[in-house]
């Protein structure tokens, strides 16, 4: 999705449509989540202070993120995406890898898919999509980002090294400022120069980065899409903007990530067998806890047990200290479709998630929650959404 | 320490100890080794082996030793196992200890190990007084065998709330009880305790699973008596012996699985309202038949009683591999007709661990567990499968 989130604020509200606006927390450490075709104009970016983006833009106008509504508009975005192709690998909140080899039959071609998609986005949701086409996620997310905003790119096999030879080297993911300058210190700025050069001198060069850069030079890349059943992991965390100091809020905190969380779960007809519960503490030492279910399960009550369970274990062994960030990972997906029953389950609540599933979908994701998530903090940083 | 001791006694008694030590890769040396005690009373040699992993102890004695000088020693369990294992052609073994090495011989063959200080070794309890226990009693070691049999397969591989990776162990006044479950199905198996002791407290306790399964290695002979002591964090077994003088043949001891056993007389079904009575090996070939038609996608079986043929059949399918049925006499049925799902395996685990020929299901409903028992002394609650 193109500027996703200052997009969804100038489509809601037409006193910023045209205007430079970015989306970010006004606080002490706010940051820009996104912002605008028109504020980039000015050098606005997302990850930037909002202080920093009011000094490069002063008129620049600052919205608070309304994330319920993002996720919204992202839940309706992938339902569009699942109608082409259930193989969807969510990137983040707006960005996905859809593999369209199965649906190639039904709809005609990659690029006859991504029109189709685009178009409904537009018509159905007045917002803009940027489509990349190619034969595989390095090249497709390449082609994506070429020509934003509002664009459909297709890189065919044959046009492969001539969209890729004059690129720099730092379009390569994994290639940061460090490998960069020591690309350039072998007179490599371009892929097409790293491609002419021998495999043997980037990996002395470069050590593992090597062969991954030379790969990719030649536009390969085996990686595969990873959605639906075989999706990896479900995943929702959250930065605050003020450390949680009371187990209280950070257990509120967790239960509204793994509602939202299950509900995705759900959505998806899967069920998870693992859990994983990660928590940062301030600055950045981040550790993660997991646990197996003896049958896997889309139950928030049944998922919310093992969360709580990793939690009170890391309370008792280590002691609560302040925590910046959660996170809630579902994970090892059962394609198993029938559904053992539990001896020791309260059982008069299989219809709960259901229900509460339905209300949200037609209400908005927090018009009905546990009473638990009102202890979270009012205001947190950062987005929930799945994680990149 | 010098000793010549029976090969084969010996290597019995090291096959034991290797189950119980701590493995290779375990950062206390000490804990992956056998400790050696070589003592002469009354003119009669004596060698004691004992081994921990810091959780189950087990102490074994050898009379069929020729003690030449008493002492300590202590080896890695691996090796000793190897080598006593492969000197077959040996009928005894001479053991001998300097400070730093142990040496083996045999009649061709000398083995130098380097050991650890045995004083270095953690002490291994002693079976506790009358007034250190909360319960102490005598039990057949054959039946004792039978109740671990009947309970031990059903424990949890993974952590849940409940503490339910061991069997609950409960001794009130003659009645001694085994249970365990994994949360989907529970087994419970009872007897009586021949001797009435005076001392009549009722007491249980959580017995970790690889203590049970290492008893259950060490009952050979099934009239031997066994003590059993249950203390606040522990239990002991001592084999062999009936009074507290004797050191007995073997004694171990575990540390109990701290938490709470769930409520498992609240999930016992006490008004199921259909039975259906049948041959034990003939529906466990019928149930392993119809499990060859299973797969990830759709594990359950689902068992169909009809009261006017007086028959079950079983049935499975597997998406996009086939399906099974497999149909059974009864040779008693009493209710209505009744359908419902089950995992394959939660039925043959209890069947093989049944002894008498045949077998009774209690139902009530198909989302309601069905209950297998055999007389008072076993019982066995399983949750069904919801089939999609």
């Amino acid at each position: 999705m193109d500027a996703f989130f200052a997009s969804v604020e100038q489509r809601d509200n037409p006193d910023l449509r045209g205007r430079p606006i970015v989306v970010g927390g006004g606080g002490r450490r706010g940051v820009v989540a996104a912002a605008s075709y028109e504020a980039r104009v000015f050098g606005c970016r997302a990850a930037q202070s909002t202080a920093e983006a009011r000094r490069l833009c002063p008129h620049v106008i600052v919205v608070r993120p309304r994330m319920e509504r993002y996720a919204a508009v992202s839940r309706a975005v992938f339902s569009i995406l699942e109608s082409v192709t259930p193989v969807v690998e969510p990137l983040s909140i707006d960005e996905a890898f859809l593999d369209v080899t199965g649906s190639l039959a039904l709809f005609g071609s990659g690029e006859a898919m991504a029109a189709r998609v685009r178009d409904r986005i537009r018509a159905e949701l007045h917002l803009t999509a940027s489509v990349g086409v190619a034969p595989n996620k390095f090249l497709a997310k390449l082609a994506s980002d070429l020509r934003k905003p509002d664009a459909l790119v297709v890189i065919r096999p044959d046009e492969v090294q001539s969209v890729l030879d004059p690129l720099p080297v730092a379009r390569v993911f994994g290639v940061g400022p460090a490998a960069e300058a020591r690309l350039h210190a072998l007179g490599l700025r371009t892929l097409g120069q790293v491609r002419a050069c021998d495999p043997k001198v980037l990996a002395a060069r470069l050590g593992a980065l090597g062969p991954h850069v030379y790969e990719l030079a030649h536009g390969r890349d085996a990686r595969p899409v990873e959605g639906g059943r075989d999706a990896r992991g479900i995943g929702h965390e959250q930065t605050f903007a003020q450390d949680l100091r009371e187990p209280d809020e950070a257990l509120g905190a967790l239960l509204d990530l793994l509602e939202h969380a299950g509900r995705r779960l759900r959505r998806a007809g899967l069920r998870a067998r693992t859990i994983t519960l990660k928590l940062r503490f301030p600055p950045y030492e981040t550790i993660t806890r997991a646990r197996t279910l003896a049958a896997p399960s889309s139950r928030t009550d049944t998922l919310w047990e093992a969360v709580r369970g990793l939690f009170d274990d890391w309370q008792r062994e280590d002691g609560f200290t302040p925590l910046r960030l959660l996170g809630v990972r579902l994970s090892r997906f059962s394609p198993e479709r029938d559904e053992q029953g539990s001896l020791f389950a309260s059982r008069d609540r299989a219809g709960l998630d259901a229900a509460a599933d339905e209300i949200a979908d037609r209400f908005g994701a927090r018009s009905i929650t546990r009473a638990r998530t009102l202890s979270r903090p009012a205001h947190p940083r950062g987005q929930w959404g799945p994680e990149a | 320490m010098k000793v010549i001791c029976d090969r084969g006694a010996l290597l019995d008694a090291v096959n034991q100890m290797s189950g119980v030590v701590a493995g290779r890769t375990s950062p206390k040396v000490q804990l992956t080794c056998v400790k050696l005690v070589a003592e002469k009373a009354a003119g009669a040699g004596r060698l004691t082996l004992m081994g921990t992993d810091g959780e189950v102890s087990l102490r074994l004695c050898l009379d069929r030793v020729d003690v030449g000088q008493p002492g300590e020693a202590l080896i890695p369990a691996d090796k000793l196992r190897q080598i006593v294992s492969a000197e077959d052609s040996d009928s005894t073994l001479t053991i001998e200890s300097t400070d730093d090495s142990v040496e083996i011989r045999g009649q061709d063959a000398r083995f130098k190990v380097l050991g650890y200080p045995a004083g270095d070794y953690p002490a291994v309890p002693g079976f506790p007084k009358a007034d250190g226990a909360k319960t102490i009693f005598s039990h057949q070691a054959g039946s004792l065998a039978g109740l671990v049999a009947r309970t031990l397969f059903a424990t949890a591989r993974e952590n849940s709330r409940y503490a339910i990776n061991g069997v609950l162990l409960k001794r009130d006044g003659k009645r001694l009880e085994m249970v365990a479950t994994d949360g989907r199905r529970l087994a419970l198996a009872r007897a009586s305790l021949a001797n009435t002791e005076k001392d009549a407290h009722a007491a249980m306790c959580i017995v970790p699973s690889k203590a049970l399964g290492t008893l259950q290695k060490l009952i050979q002979d099934g009239d031997e008596p066994v003590r059993i002591a249950i203390t606040d964090n522990q239990v002991f077994f001592h084999l062999g012996a009936a009074d507290e003088k004797s050191e007995g043949r073997a004694m171990m001891s575990s540390n109990l699985v701290e938490g709470a056993f769930p409520p498992y007389e609240d999930v016992i079904p006490k008004d199921q309202d259909k039975v259906a009575s049948f041959d034990r090996d003939v529906m466990a070939s019928a149930v392993r038949r119809a499990a060859l038609l299973t797969n990830e996608e759709s594990r359950g079986v689902k068992l169909s009683f009809s009261s006017g043929d007086k028959r079950v059949q079983i049935a499975s399918r597997a998406p996009e591999m086939g399906e099974a049925e497999i149909t059974v006499d009864l040779a008693e049925f009493k209710g209505e007709d009744i359908a419902l799902g089950f995992n394959p395996g939660f039925i043959t685990d209890a069947l093989k661990v049944i002894d008498d020929p045949r077998v009774s299901i209690e139902l009530k409903g198909s989302n309601k567990p069905g209950v297998i028992k055999v007389g008072s002394e076993f019982l066995y609650v399983v949750m069904p499968v919801s089939l999609q």
